[in-house]
């Protein structure tokens, strides 16, 4: 066996000053944890917003798997009908829930991009209903899964290539299967969730109360990371942008296709769901919410106040959602300028929020997305 | 395990120099008076051997590296011969205005490597020849390279990280652990050489003598040791990990400053620190890999399974580690969670991954920042 070596090298005969040994250092500790009164807005989103909107998502997916389980068991248009208004329900429902990804939807996985990434990859899903070998929640997965998934299987090419998929198709029980996967994924996930900030689960709702401050990993910073990541990336550049061909200062190809929902159509119902939910968020629907904290800021916006110009564009973006054509996909093919007049709106409430709003209230934007806004 | 130390014309040569004396302060004898240095700047530090072993890991690393770009055969022939050092395949490199002749140097990754994972550091490397000849786009069931650039077997995993994290444990963990700290110390060489042995175990750890001040350079356990400290990224301020830098290296001075006063007791102390310790920066460096993973969802599969193949290469370097304290049943209860296909986990599946190794450890309330 070879040897390892030693390569001797001369040695001399010096005594070198040695450095002083490192000591202990005493003390430290840091600084006690803050005390005081409780956050009244960390009680009332979390109390009255976060945790009812998951419990209504969580609803609303164990619906949507009961239908899916009667379409599965005898498809007709009348089942059909049924599953189809289960799942518009509860995709509008994580409208409302895309905001919190962070605590228990960053630890069970219930993200975007697990749940909601679009344009769905209807090879894997063919090839999946065909017999491949899958698991559902799998890495590989993901773009074969969530919303968009069932969005495709429920809707793509209408009701009667639907039913067809699903009774005379030669995989018509794989078809079966993959939707029952799909949908039981979902009501699992948004149930874990729910439980994970329930008072009688785990109960993350009494953490996300107590972590006061806007330090990185308070609940204000945590929550308000995650709301502008949601609407900068998920609306501004995924639901309009991208579709209508631009990317911060990129121009793109149009790709119509490429918008949230496009084979229900109900990307106009979502993009208002989100927006409404953006609202209900900062306004802290009818109690305390970011608006009074921003207000305390006494922060100025173009010789106003930052929260009006908040509370104003907020409502700007949200008509203007309300105006757009459906099915939004079309309305891209036919050039339709309300779209980028839309655009418009949504890029400026991006800026107040990511901008102006998180130097207002001390809080660091860590996220990081390429479009350069 | 016995290997290594014969007593070369340079080591005899060394053992007779008179070291300790001038360096002494005189106090009573038993009770050596030195001063530890804060770095490590020993007068007769050698790093050389280190350096060679470590620079033939790179450079095989590069020849698997050529096997992420579609079309690039790699001879897993020419891999072994690299292992072993014959064929002449290395290319000399300088370190502090040494020339280090790697093919000549009489060195071979292959012999130092821990006995039993020498065959399977070779089925790695068979593996990279089939999987880099396929010619195929990596997909679930299918090797070849993937959108990252990185040549994945069938089941998802990245050739070239398993087999670093694997060469880790196997080479590097084993010679600084079973070797150079183990058996050097407890065989009947010179102080002398017993010096120079603890200076190949630091180099080996791949980090500046100023460790951790300076962190330029550092590479293999050199980088991970901070990454499971408090991560790569920010600056070692606050340790919330396992505190593997000022473990390791305050250890590793205080031996060698030990060595230097003839103070083989107190050596011996701080290689009992070292050794145990590479089972648990093997244990956190695999959990801190599925943290990576958790954080490279968004990236895609292909991003995950080499986090995932990271993991599992430190893992299955513990599973070389003589000196590991865990079960065996712990052992293979982790390796079940990992699966058979990367491409199939699920990230609850990583995440218990994570939440076992962090249970075995007890590391609940630092795993997310490992």
């Amino acid at each position: 066996m070879k040897k390892h070596f030693l390569i001797p090298v001369s040695v001399t005969l010096v005594c070198i000053v040695l450095a002083v040994a490192c000591s202990k250092s005493g003390g430290g500790g840091g600084t006690p944890p803050p005390t005081g009164t409780k956050d009244e807005v960390l009680v009332n989103l979390g109390t009255n917003i976060i945790l009812p909107s998951y419990q209504q998502l969580s609803a609303s997916t164990a619906t949507l798997d009961a239908a899916v389980t009667a379409f599965n068991a005898s498809p007709s248009l009348t089942t059909l009908t049924a599953v189809q208004g289960a799942f518009k329900d509860a995709y509008k429902k994580w409208a409302a829930c895309s905001e919190f990804e962070f605590g228990p939807a960053a630890d069970q996985f219930l993200t975007t991009h697990f749940t909601n990434a679009f344009p769905t990859d209807t090879v894997l899903i063919k090839g999946n209903v065909n017999g491949a070998v899958y698991v559902i929640d799998g890495i590989s997965n993901f773009s074969a899964q969530g919303f968009p998934a069932l969005d495709y299987l429920l809707f793509a090419y209408g009701n009667d290539a639907v039913i067809a998929r699903f009774t005379t198709d030669a995989h018509a029980a794989g078809a079966k299967q993959y939707l029952a996967a799909l949908s039981a994924s979902l009501k699992t996930k948004t149930a874990a969730v729910t439980n994970a900030w329930s008072t009688t689960g785990g109960n993350y709702l009494a953490k996300f109360i107590n972590a006061t401050g806007v330090d990185a990993g308070s609940s204000l910073s945590l929550l308000l990371n995650a709301y502008v990541l949601d609407f900068d990336v998920n609306l501004q550049n995924y639901k309009i942008g991208i579709p209508i061909g631009i990317y911060g200062p990129t121009t793109l190809p149009k790709s119509p296709a490429k918008v949230e929902a496009v084979y229900s159509g109900l990307s106009d119902q979502l993009l208002i769901a989100q927006v409404q939910a953006f609202q209900n968020i900062y306004l802290g629907a009818a109690d305390k919410g970011i608006d009074d904290k921003v207000a305390a800021t006494n922060a100025q916006k173009n010789g106003g106040s930052l929260n009006d110009a908040i509370k104003t564009q907020l409502t700007a973006v949200l008509t203007r959602m309300q105006g757009l054509p459906e099915p939004l996909s079309l309305g891209i093919t036919n050039n339709n300028t309300t779209i980028n007049d839309a655009f418009t709106e949504v890029r400026k409430m991006t800026v107040l929020l990511k901008v102006d709003m998180s130097s207002a209230l001390g809080i660091k934007i860590s996220f990081a997305d390429d479009d350069g806004d | 395990m016995k290997r290594n130390f014969s007593a070369s014309t340079g080591l005899v040569m060394i053992a007779t120099l008179i070291f300790s004396a001038a360096c002494k302060k005189d106090s009573a004898p038993s009770i050596p008076n030195y001063t530890v240095p804060t770095t490590y700047n020993f007068p007769n530090a050698d790093s050389l051997t280190a350096k060679t072993f470590l620079s033939m890991t790179a450079e095989i690393e590069a020849v698997i590296n050529l096997g992420n770009t579609s079309g690039n055969v790699v001879s897993n022939t020419k891999l072994k011969s690299m292992f072993a050092n014959t064929g002449g395949f290395f290319t000399d490199t300088t370190f502090n205005s040494n020339v280090l002749h790697l093919n000549t140097s009489g060195l071979s990754l292959k012999s130092n490597t821990f006995a039993a994972a020498q065959p399977f550091i070779e089925i790695i490397m068979d593996s990279i020849g089939i999987a880099s000849a396929t010619g195929k786009v990596a997909a679930n069931g299918q090797a070849g390279v993937s959108d990252k650039k990185t040549l994945l077997s069938a089941n998802g995993i990245y050739y070239r990280q398993y087999f670093t994290k694997s060469v880790m444990g196997v080479l590097i963990g084993h010679l600084i652990t079973d070797v150079y700290l183990g058996d050097s110390l407890n065989s009947n060489i010179s102080i002398a050489a017993k010096q120079h042995a603890w200076d190949q175990a630091f180099y080996m750890w791949g980090v500046p003598a100023n460790f951790p001040t300076n962190r330029v350079g550092v590479k293999y356990w050199g980088s991970y040791t901070s990454q499971i400290d408090s991560g790569i990224v920010k600056p070692v301020v606050n340790l919330t990990g396992i505190n593997s830098n000022p473990t390791l290296m305050n250890a590793f001075l205080k031996g060698r400053a030990a060595l230097a006063n003839n103070d083989l007791t107190t050596a011996k102390q701080q290689a009992d620190i070292i050794i145990p310790f590479f089972e648990k920066m093997e244990a956190a460096a695999a959990l801190h890999e599925t943290n990576e993973a958790k954080g490279n969802l968004a990236n895609g599969a292909a991003a995950v399974c080499g986090n995932l193949s990271e993991s599992l290469g430190f893992w299955t370097a513990l599973k070389f580690n003589a000196h590991k304290k865990i079960s065996d049943a712990d052992y293979a209860a982790v390796v079940a969670l990992y699966g058979t296909n990367f491409w199939n986990i699920t990230p609850a599946g990583i995440q218990a991954i994570q939440d076992k190794i962090s249970s075995i450890y007890g590391w609940d309330a630092v795993k997310s920042n490992l």
